[in-house]
């Protein structure tokens, strides 16, 4: 378990520029496996994030708070260097996400680009001189959704919307509730249909060497839109169960009642800080009041990831 | 000894010709290809927007471009994490190329390094058109250099060989 948190680190700082790689690598194992965000800004320190506070990281690959401590300072060419092997070489096979301020990786790190927007029409069509990365790397915690399955489904599959702030695990929960559903915890080898609109619940199934490692009974439609993802896995794969992370817009919930209308089940979430925010958003409160959810469950903060809050019954 | 002396002349003559008439043959195959390489690319970007590392990937294993040598050198510096610009560089740099090509042709050529895959398809788009503009009309002039020397060089070599061992007995 521990060996997989720090292949996702090792994996996600395989695609820095190769100094910034180097002083990354040998930061202390543990450290590593906490490591949440590395932030890359040119000029500036090299900062990581783990438990849940900024470090800045050093020369000498530790990590602390004195600023005047040897500071390893990152230069332009090596965010754009970095930048360079996160597109793979291919800008122009990522403009769409690097248009919408992120890249996902085949390991499901989510990087975050930083830099002057360049719009046309009031649309960004390109980010130029890039100044910043954010790298945030996915966690796999396994069995972490143990809790909200038995509080949840102890009667079987039911639909679900989980709510919870940025960083409140969300997504990692999503992850795992699939990972056990499609490995038969509920008794039975659901079908079961995950839209990965931005890539980074799975990434692509065939390259996600990660992912690979597990057996699963699922099938990601990567980088689909998540509703014309979803018509199409109900049409095409028979799911019992259809996932999707964040949803939101009018298109998606209009989806989602079309889902509903086939009896197909659906697991998905939402940005909300507090259960009143959830009602205050039109398109979910038209999901609560049209039942497509049997479940509400409320996360608490981003203070402790995954815990669960409150469970609503619609 | 003279006898000996001649036959060099005639065959060092002889060669040299071939050789002229090798590299109109090698300037206008390579020009061809690499116009073939920039349609291929071009239709890989607008359409399937494949990665650069597999796009070239695919195009090293296209029996179609089993003469052009710098695909292959491309895509081993590809593998060795080196950046498009200095793999395309270094890829000419150690092909036949640059014996065959004109300096304009190598530098244009040498270009395509600096842009591909590093902007919008737009761009890549734009620049690969411009590029296959400049190659197609010296694809022309190198055809029309080939029709109106290759017998000339070819021919000229072994006659003037043969003129000069004259003119020495």
């Amino acid at each position: 378990m521990l060996n997989n948190f720090i292949n996702n680190f090792i994996e996600t700082i395989d695609y820095l520029e190769e100094n910034i790689k180097l002083i990354l690598k040998n930061i202390d194992p543990e450290i590593q496996r906490n490591t949440q965000e590395i932030r890359i800004r040119a000029n500036r320190p090299l900062i990581i994030k783990c438990f849940f506070k900024n470090y800045y990281v050093y020369n000498n690959s530790q990590i602390g708070l004195d600023k005047n401590n040897n500071l390893y300072i990152i230069s332009e060419d090596q965010i754009k260097k970095s930048f360079e092997n996160v597109c793979e070489y291919s800008v122009y096979a990522y403009q769409e996400e690097i248009n919408n301020g992120f890249i996902t990786l085949q390991n499901g790190s989510r990087v975050g680009i930083v830099g002057t927007a360049v719009s046309k029409d009031k649309k960004i069509i390109n980010i130029k001189n890039i100044s910043c990365l954010n790298i945030r790397i996915p966690k796999n915690i396994f069995n972490v959704a143990d809790e909200l399955i038995t509080k949840t489904m102890s009667k079987g599959l039911s639909s679900l919307l989980i709510c919870g702030a940025p960083g409140s695990g969300k997504t990692t929960l999503l992850k795992d509730i699939i990972r056990q559903i499609s490995l038969g915890r509920l008794g039975y080898l659901y079908n079961i249909s995950v839209i990965d609109e931005r890539g980074e619940l799975f990434g692509n199934q065939a390259k996600n060497k990660f992912q690979n490692k597990f057996e699963n009974n699922f099938d990601i439609f990567d980088r689909y839109p998540k509703p014309t993802g979803m018509m199409i896995a109900l049409r095409t794969m028979a799911p019992d169960l259809i996932v999707c992370d964040e949803i939101g817009s009018k298109q998606e919930t209009d989806a989602i009642e079309d889902i509903l209308n086939s009896g197909v089940k659906i697991i998905a979430t939402a940005h909300s800080s507090n259960e009143q925010e959830i009602y205050i958003k039109p398109q979910i409160k038209r999901l609560i009041e049209i039942r497509a959810f049997e479940k509400i469950v409320i996360l608490g903060s981003n203070k402790k990831p995954c815990e669960i809050k409150k469970i609503i019954l619609i | 000894m003279k006898l000996i002396g001649s036959a060099i002349i005639i065959l060092s003559l002889f060669l040299a010709g071939k050789l002229s008439c090798f590299k109109l043959s090698k300037r206008t195959e390579f020009i061809r290809l690499v116009i073939d390489l920039l349609e291929f690319i071009k239709t890989e970007i607008n359409y399937k927007k494949t990665t650069m590392f597999n796009l070239v990937n695919n195009l090293n294993k296209n029996i179609y471009f089993k003469n052009l040598d710098i695909l292959d050198i491309f895509y081993k510096n590809l593998l060795k994490q080196k950046s498009i610009e200095i793999s395309w560089s270094e890829a000419i740099a150690q092909s036949q190329m640059k014996y065959i090509l004109n300096q304009d042709e190598l530098i244009e050529i040498l270009k395509i390094g600096s842009w591909l895959g590093s902007s919008s398809v737009e761009e890549q788009i734009f620049n690969i058109d411009l590029s296959l503009e400049y190659l197609k009309q010296n694809l022309l002039r190198a055809q029309g250099d080939k029709n109106k020397y290759y017998k000339i060089y070819n021919n000229f070599g072994i006659l003037s060989g043969i003129a000069l061992v004259i003119l020495i007995w």
